[in-house]
C-alpha cells in the first residue's frame, strides 16, 4: 500500500470510529462515575451545561457528588444538576455557575466543605468548560464524558462490585485525610458568591448531608453551617437530623461518602425538605 | 505552543499550507524559520511571562553560533582564530546554559549565607528559558562539527554558486536550530543528521502513512496515557503519599515509570511525524527502554539523542575508555553526573546520574556489558526475562530522584514501602492498570518483532494502519486532562 493511501486509511478509519461512536452514544452505556476526578467532574459539568437545563442545581464535594440526578426522578425536584465536584469544594461550582449564561431558579449549597482551598483541580475545571472540546461536545456526541470508554468499563466495574469509593480515591481521600488550614478570607469569598448568584434572582439553600464523620478537618464546630447560613441570612436544611429523625441509617463507603442506596435514600429526604421551603 | 493544544491544530494546518504553496527552498525555510518563532514565541509561562520574552536568547543563540560555524567553515580562517572562534562559542554556549540554568545553583553552592539570602534567591528565580537545553546542544554540535570538517565543509552547508553564501548559509542554520518539531523538547539533532536534509521539498515526496503512525502513536502516549497516568501519579507526593498503602505506592512508582516513557517518548514520536510532513527525518530517540537487560543497555535505548550527544561531544574528548582503566571510570561517572545536571539544577538530578554512573561502573566491573550485548540478539529466555524485570525495577526505582524535590522524600516513600501494608485503594489501581498496559503492550510488540517477520507483508500493514487509527480514536474519546510535557522544565 502507498504510503498516502495508508494514510488516507488511517484518517477515514478513525474519524468513522469517531461518528460510530457518536450516532450509537445512545445505545451505549453511560457513566455517571470516572476513573479520575477530573473526568468524573466533567461527566457532571457536560450534563448540567449541554443537557435541557434543570430548575435545581445542587452544588458541592465529593459528599455530595454521590446524589445522582436519577436518584431525584419522582421527587418533589424533579430533574436535578449535580456539581458535587470530587476533590473541589463548593466554591467551585458556584464559580462555574456564575459563568453560565443560564442560571437556575434554585441552587443547594452543601455545607461541609465551604472552607476547602482552592486547587489545581478547581483550575482545570474553569477551564474545561471554555475548552472547545466542551462547545465540541454538544455536536461530536463521542466528545462526551459519559461515554469515554475507560470511564464506561470503570463504571460497569463499580456497578458490579456494588458501588464502591466513588471517583475521589485518588486525590480527595487523601485531601480530606491531610488536615487542610482554610485560608483566611473564604467566608466573606463565599459570601460574595452567593450574593451574586441572589442578584440574579436565584434562591439559596445551604443543606448538611449524613457524613461518616462528625467533623471534618476544614468544618470548624459541627454546626458551623447554620450559623454561617443564619449569618448570610439564608434557608438551612439539616438533612443528616431528618434522616436520623426518620431513622435512616446511612451507610459509607470510605468512611466519608454514602453508598449508592443511602445516597438514594437521602437524595429523597433532601428533594422533600427542599419542596417545604417556603418560596419567594 | 503544546503539540497538544488547539492553538497547535491551527497552526499546523496553516503552516503545511504555506510550506508546499511554492517549491522554492527559500519560501519553504523562511515559512519554517517563520513558523517556528511563533510556535516558540506564543502562549505564556506558570508566572504569566510571555514566551515571546525569550525569543532575543534564541536570536542571539542561534546567531552566535551561524556566526561561529561560518567562520570555522571558511577557509580565510587561521588555524589560531579557528581555535579562538570555537572556544568563544563553547564559552557563550555553556555560559548561557549556566547563566539561565544553573545560576541559582550556583549561587547557593558559591555565595556566602547573606549573600544568598538577598541575591541567591533573586537569581535562582529566574525562569527558565524554554527549550534552552535542548537548543544549545544542538549549537554546540554545530560549532563542534563545523570545527572537525575540514576545507570541504559540511554537508547540506556548502552554498551553489551565483547565491548569496551568507544569506544562504545562515538560513539553514536557523531552521536547523529552530526547526519547531524539535525546537523545544528534542529529540536533540546533530548538525550532520539535519543539514544535507535541507533542500527542496514536493507534497507528493512525504511519507504521509508514516507520519499519520507516528502522530497517533504519539499523541496516544501523551494524551492517552500520559495524562491519564498522571491524574493518579499526582499522589506520589509528600506528605500525602505517608498515607497510602504499600502496594499503591509500588504501583504508583511503576505508574510514574511508564508515564515519564509514555509522555516523553509521545513527544518524541510526535515530534518525529510532524517533521515528516515538513519532508525531514529525525532520529530516533526512544527503542523500547524497557526491554533492556542491563543499564548500559537501558542507556542505548532511552533519549538516546542526549545519551549519543554526551557519548560524542563529552566522553569521546575525555578519553574514552581509551586512557585506562580508571580513568574510564571517572569519564563515566562525569558524563552521568553532567547528565544527570542537564535535567535540572538540582542534587536529586546529578544523584540520579551519578546512581546511574554508578550502576553502568558496577556492570562494567563486573562485564555484564559485554555479556548483555551478546545474549541481546539471542532472543527470550527466562534470564532475559529476569534481567529486564531487575533493570526496570532498579530504573523505576531511580526515578523517585526524578519525582522528588528532595531526597528525604524519596526516603520516606522507601520507609512507607517497608513499612505501610494498609488496604489497597482500588480505584487508583484500575487507573494504573487500565493506562500502563499499553505501554507494556507495545514493549511486548517489540519483543515479538522477529515472531512478526514470519507474517505476510499485508497483514503487518493492515494491523499498523488499523491500530493508527484505533490509536486516534482513542486519542479523540478517551484523552486525559490536558498537561504540558515533563521534559519541557529540562
Amino acid at each position: 500500500m502507498k504510503s498516502s493511501r495508508q494514510a488516507i486509511w488511517i484518517v477515514g478509519l478513525m474519524l468513522t470510529m469517531v461518528a460510530v461512536w457518536s450516532v450509537f452514544r445512545p445505545l451505549l452505556p453511560h457513566s455517571e462515575l470516572a476513573e479520575n476526578n477530573f473526568q468524573a467532574n466533567l461527566i457532571r459539568l457536560q450534563a448540567w451545561q449541554l443537557d435541557p437545563h434543570p430548575a435545581t442545581v445542587l452544588v458541592g464535594s465529593s459528599i455530595t457528588g454521590r446524589l445522582l440526578p436519577r436518584y431525584f426522578t419522582g421527587t418533589p425536584l424533579g430533574t436535578v444538576a449535580n456539581l458535587g465536584l470530587d476533590g473541589s469544594g463548593p466554591e467551585a461550582g458556584l464559580r462555574l455557575l456564575l459563568q453560565s449564561s443560564n442560571l437556575p431558579p434554585v441552587v443547594l449549597i452543601e455545607g461541609h466543605r465551604l472552607a476547602k482551598n482552592w486547587s489545581t483541580n478547581d483550575d482545570l475545571l474553569l477551564a474545561a468548560i471554555h475548552d472547545p472540546q466542551f462547545t465540541a461536545s454538544r455536536w461530536v456526541t463521542a466528545l462526551r464524558a459519559d461515554v469515554r470508554p475507560s470511564s464506561i468499563l470503570f463504571s460497569l466495574l463499580k456497578s458490579h462490585s456494588g458501588g464502591g469509593s466513588v471517583a475521589d480515591a485518588s486525590q480527595d481521600s487523601s485531601s480530606h485525610l491531610v488536615a487542610e488550614t482554610p485560608i483566611p478570607g473564604w467566608e466573606e469569598r463565599m459570601r460574595l458568591l452567593i450574593d451574586q448568584l441572589r442578584q440574579h434572582g436565584t434562591e439559596i439553600c445551604l443543606y448538611r448531608l449524613p457524613v461518616g464523620r462528625e467533623n471534618l478537618p476544614s468544618d470548624g464546630a459541627p454546626d458551623f453551617i447554620s450559623d454561617l447560613a443564619w449569618k448570610w441570612g439564608i434557608p438551612y436544611l439539616d438533612v443528616d437530623r431528618e434522616c436520623k429523625r426518620r431513622g435512616l441509617v446511612p451507610t459509607y463507603t470510605d468512611g466519608l461518602h454514602m453508598t449508592p442506596a443511602s445516597a438514594r435514600e437521602t437524595a429523597i429526604v433532601l428533594a422533600e425538605l427542599t419542596a417545604k421551603l417556603p418560596r419567594r | 505552543m503544546l503539540f497538544n493544544s488547539w492553538s497547535f491544530a491551527v497552526f499546523l494546518p496553516i503552516v503545511f499550507g504555506l510550506h508546499y504553496a511554492r517549491r522554492q527552498p527559500a519560501w519553504q525555510i523562511g515559512v519554517l524559520i517563520l513558523a517556528s518563532l511563533v510556535f516558540y514565541a506564543w502562549g505564556s509561562d506558570a508566572q504569566g511571562h510571555p514566551h515571546w520574552l525569550l525569543l532575543p536568547l534564541l536570536f542571539a543563540s542561534t546567531a552566535l553560533n551561524g556566526l561561529a560555524a561560518q567562520l570555522l567553515l571558511s577557509p580565510n580562517t587561521s588555524s589560531r582564530g579557528r581555535r579562538v572562534i570555537l572556544a568563544v562559542a563553547l564559552v557563550f554556549n555553556l555560559g548561557a546554559l549556566a547563566c539561565f540554568k544553573y545560576a541559582g545553583l550556583l549561587a547557593q553552592l558559591l555565595l556566602p549565607h547573606a549573600l544568598w539570602e538577598t541575591w541567591g534567591r533573586k537569581i535562582a528565580g529566574i525562569p527558565l528559558p524554554i527549550g534552552i537545553s535542548f537548543y544549545t546542544f544542538q549549537g554546540i554540535s554545530l560549532v563542534v562539527e563545523a570545527w572537525k570538517a575540514d576545507k570541504s565543509g559540511l554537508e547540506g552547508l556548502t552554498a551553489p554558486r551565483g547565491t548569496s553564501e551568507v544569506a544562504w548559509f545562515q538560513a539553514r542554520v536557523w531552521l536547523f536550530k529552530t526547526f519547531f518539531p524539535q525546537l523545544v523538547a528534542g529529540p536533540i539533532v546533530k548538525a550532520r543528521e539535519f543539514l544535507h536534509q535541507i533542500g527542496p521539498k514536493r507534497l507528493a515526496d512525504i511519507d504521509a502513512g508514516g507520519a499519520c503512525k507516528k502522530l497517533a502513536l504519539g499523541f496516544f502516549l501523551k494524551m492517552v496515557v500520559a495524562d491519564n497516568l498522571r491524574e493518579v501519579t499526582s499522589a506520589l507526593h509528600y506528605p500525602e503519599l505517608t498515607l497510602l498503602p504499600r502496594i499503591n505506592l509500588l504501583a504508583l512508582l511503576y505508574a510514574f515509570s511508564f508515564q515519564i516513557l509514555a509522555d516523553f517518548a509521545g513527544y518524541s514520536l510526535i515530534a518525529q511525524g510532524l517533521a515528516k510532513l515538513f519532508g525531514y527525518e529525525l532520529p530516533i530517540n526512544f527503542n523500547f527502554p524497557y526491554l533492556s537487560r542491563s543499564l548500559t543497555e537501558f542507556w542505548r535505548r532511552w533519549h538516546i539523542s542526549l545519551s549519543s550527544w554526551l557519548r560524542e561531544y563529552l566522553y569521546f574528548p575525555l578519553g574514552g575508555n581509551r586512557k585506562g582503566e580508571a580513568r574510564t571510570y571517572i569519564n563515566l561517572f562525569l558524563v552521568m553526573f553532567l547528565g544527570g545536571l542537564w535535567h535540572g539544577a538540582a542534587w536529586c538530578f546529578a544523584l540520579w546520574g551519578t546512581a546511574h554512573g554508578l550502576g553502568l561502573a558496577i556492570e562494567r566491573w563486573f562485564g555484564r556489558q559485554s555479556a548483555s550485548d551478546k545474549r541481546r540478539h539471542g532472543g527470550w529466555s527466562a534470564l532475559a526475562c529476569l534481567q529486564v524485570f531487575v533493570v526496570f525495577n532498579v530504573v523505576s526505582f531511580l526515578w523517585l530522584l526524578f519525582k522528588f524535590p528532595e531526597p528525604s522524600h524519596v526516603a520516606a516513600f522507601v520507609h512507607e514501602l517497608i513499612s505501610h501494608p494498609g488496604r489497597p485503594k482500588p480505584q487508583p489501581l484500575f487507573v494504573i492498570i487500565l493506562f500502563s498496559a499499553p505501554v507494556i503492550l507495545w514493549h511486548l510488540w517489540a519483543a515479538t518483532e522477529s515472531w512478526r517477520q514470519t507474517w505476510p507483508s499485508i497483514w503487518k500493514e493492515r494491523i499498523e494502519v488499523g491500530a493508527a487509527a484505533l490509536l486516534g480514536f482513542l486519542v479523540v474519546v478517551n484523552a486525559g486532562p490536558s498537561g504540558e510535557f515533563i521534559y519541557f522544565q529540562f
